[in-house]
């Protein structure tokens, strides 16, 4: 596991948090600040199953806990790889703050250690209802997309990777956003287009074999959500199109394969009343003109405590294909999290996580059954 | 870093006065230990919420339409806890977790910080578009103390 960017990073860190107020800096006409979060986290897979000949590199039975960062928990003791980040993010605003400029890059113990530009975006306040944003940004394509690696502000270590597995989880392009009061109601409105290339995809490591190089490309993404809220409830649907391609490199593809369309359907639903907190989430994809459809669930429900804040979730993930005409790859995992409040700004957590295997005969990865027991520190500055 | 030192602290504290309009007061916000206090010139109506949704920065606006600039206190202070518990019905942490998803998402920026009491009430009565919260004892007739059935 490569952790040097880690470590360049959390020098960073120490310098700011020495530095203490010198992270927030006026220039004439801006003001500049710096923020950032980390979680240490550190994860045993306690027993499970191996349910293919193939183990494509991974020494399994294993827990994926971020698919798209290839997050993967094996059989070999504790590790502090796959949920293990830090990130830094400065801003450059207008003091009137109608307009700023957003960098955040994220250091991950997933994958074998990368930092990532995760996020460069302006941002345009062009009234006090429409916000125009233009850059690198995180794809909405759920409803905590956006603050998937902050982990102080998500109940979990990591989020249920049935839902939130996906190949693709940025995008480049622009978001226009509406927001208004429609009687009691808060009303928020997104539309946004982009592309995104992925070099040697994290993802497909998982699929492909750990040692595999497999580039993809969602190319004309044209989406829209809106979330209405009132007091503790919330609700959000999300429509997400794109043309996406592969190649096999290493495989010898040179060129990419024919682009097929697909369409991502989202609705979620989120209550919170300082005390009790739900999540339900539904996600349905058709890539019928490449293998078929998707479809994922989640449920959650937790209770807070004073400082503590039990929590239980299931979630659930299952594919068709066109060639069985039926059931491929499926799979769920069952957790129980605990939270534990340090302070304003930090936090520990413990989880439990049973991942059960439901793919069909032939669809079947090496990762199996498997029983996870991590634990994480989270803290934002 | 704690999120007051990003910004700085506003205005300089102004003088403490008397509580003119304290009876006038509804008594929900004196058993709170804090008030939640607007420019005098500010006659938009507030309410749980109203405040809510802006102090965690899902509303931007008054009713009538100009932007909302709100302020808090420290993040240790007892009123910053009383507003947070009593008023907005959150934890101090639980309504960091929330900033927290807006900060690193680009959705927006906690509210500056204005405290002691003495400072919060001066940035409040230079701006009319400024909501603060202060301890009732504090409060005198530079603001428009603010209250709402419940």
């Amino acid at each position: 596991m490569r952790w040097s960017s880690i470590l360049t990073l959390g020098t960073l860190v120490a310098f700011a948090l020495q530095c203490g107020t010198a992270r927030a800096q006026e220039a004439p006409g801006l003001d500049f600040s710096g923020s950032g979060f980390l979680s240490v986290a550190a994860g045993k897979v306690l027993s499970g199953t191996h349910d293919a000949a193939e183990d494509l590199g991974y020494h399994c039975p294993c827990f994926i806990s971020d698919y798209a960062q290839n997050g993967v928990y094996e059989d070999r003791g504790w590790q502090a790889g796959p949920d293990s980040k830090l990130g830094l993010q400065g801003v450059a605003a207008t003091q009137d703050g109608r307009y700023s400029a957003t960098v955040q890059v994220v250091a991950r113990g997933a994958g074998g250690g990368q930092t990532d530009l995760e996020w460069l975006y302006a941002t345009a306040d062009l009234s006090s209802n429409w916000t125009l944003q233009v850059g690198r940004k995180r794809l909405p394509l759920f409803q905590s997309s956006e603050v998937q690696d902050v982990g102080y502000a998500i109940p979990w270590i990591h989020l249920p990777p049935q839902l939130y597995g996906w190949e693709i989880v940025n995008y480049n392009g622009a978001s226009l956003t509406y927001r208004n009061t429609v009687g009691s109601w808060l009303a928020t409105a997104d539309l946004l287009t982009g592309t995104e290339t992925i070099h040697n995809s994290e993802y497909w490591q998982i699929y492909n074999g750990k040692f595999s190089v497999t580039d993809t490309r969602w190319t004309n993404i044209v989406g829209a959500d809106a979330t209405v809220s009132r007091d503790w409830f919330e609700a959000r649907a999300v429509l997400i199109q794109s043309d996406q391609a592969y190649r096999f490199v290493s495989d010898g593809e040179t060129a990419y394969e024919d682009p097929t369309y697909q369409k991502i359907y989202g609705i979620s639903f989120k209550a919170d009343d300082g005390k009790w907190l739900a999540r339900a989430e539904f996600l349905y994809i058709n890539r019928q003109a490449d293998y078929g459809f998707d479809h994922a669930q989640l449920y959650a429900a937790g209770y807070r405590f004073g400082p503590f804040t039990p929590l239980l979730s299931y979630s659930n993930y299952q594919q068709t294909t066109n060639l069985s005409g039926g059931p491929a790859e499926g799979h769920s995992t069952r957790s129980l999290v605990t939270r534990y409040e340090l302070d304003h700004s930090s936090d520990v957590k413990m989880e439990f996580d049973v991942w059960v295997d439901k793919s069909a005969p032939g669809f079947q990865a090496p990762h199996g059954n498997s029983h996870l027991l991590s634990f994480s520190y989270d803290r934002v500055f | 870093m704690r999120w007051q030192e990003r910004f700085g602290r506003l205005g300089r504290p102004a003088r403490a006065g008397l509580l003119a309009t304290l009876l006038s007061l509804g008594g929900s916000a004196l058993a709170d230990e804090v008030v939640v206090i607007v420019n005098k010139a500010n006659r938009n109506p507030v309410d749980a919420t109203f405040l809510l949704r802006v102090y965690t920065g899902v509303l931007k606006n008054w009713p009538d339409g100009t932007s909302v600039i709100p302020l808090d206190q420290a993040e240790d202070s007892a009123a910053r806890e009383s507003f947070c518990v009593s008023v907005l019905g959150r934890s101090v942490s639980n309504l960091k977790a929330i900033w927290s998803q807006s900060i690193f998402t680009g959705k927006g920026f906690p509210p500056k910080i204005a405290t002691p009491d003495a400072v919060m009430k001066s940035a409040v009565a230079a701006n009319p578009q400024a909501i603060g919260y202060i301890k009732p004892s504090e409060l005198d007739d530079s603001v428009r103390a603010v209250s709402w059935p419940r």
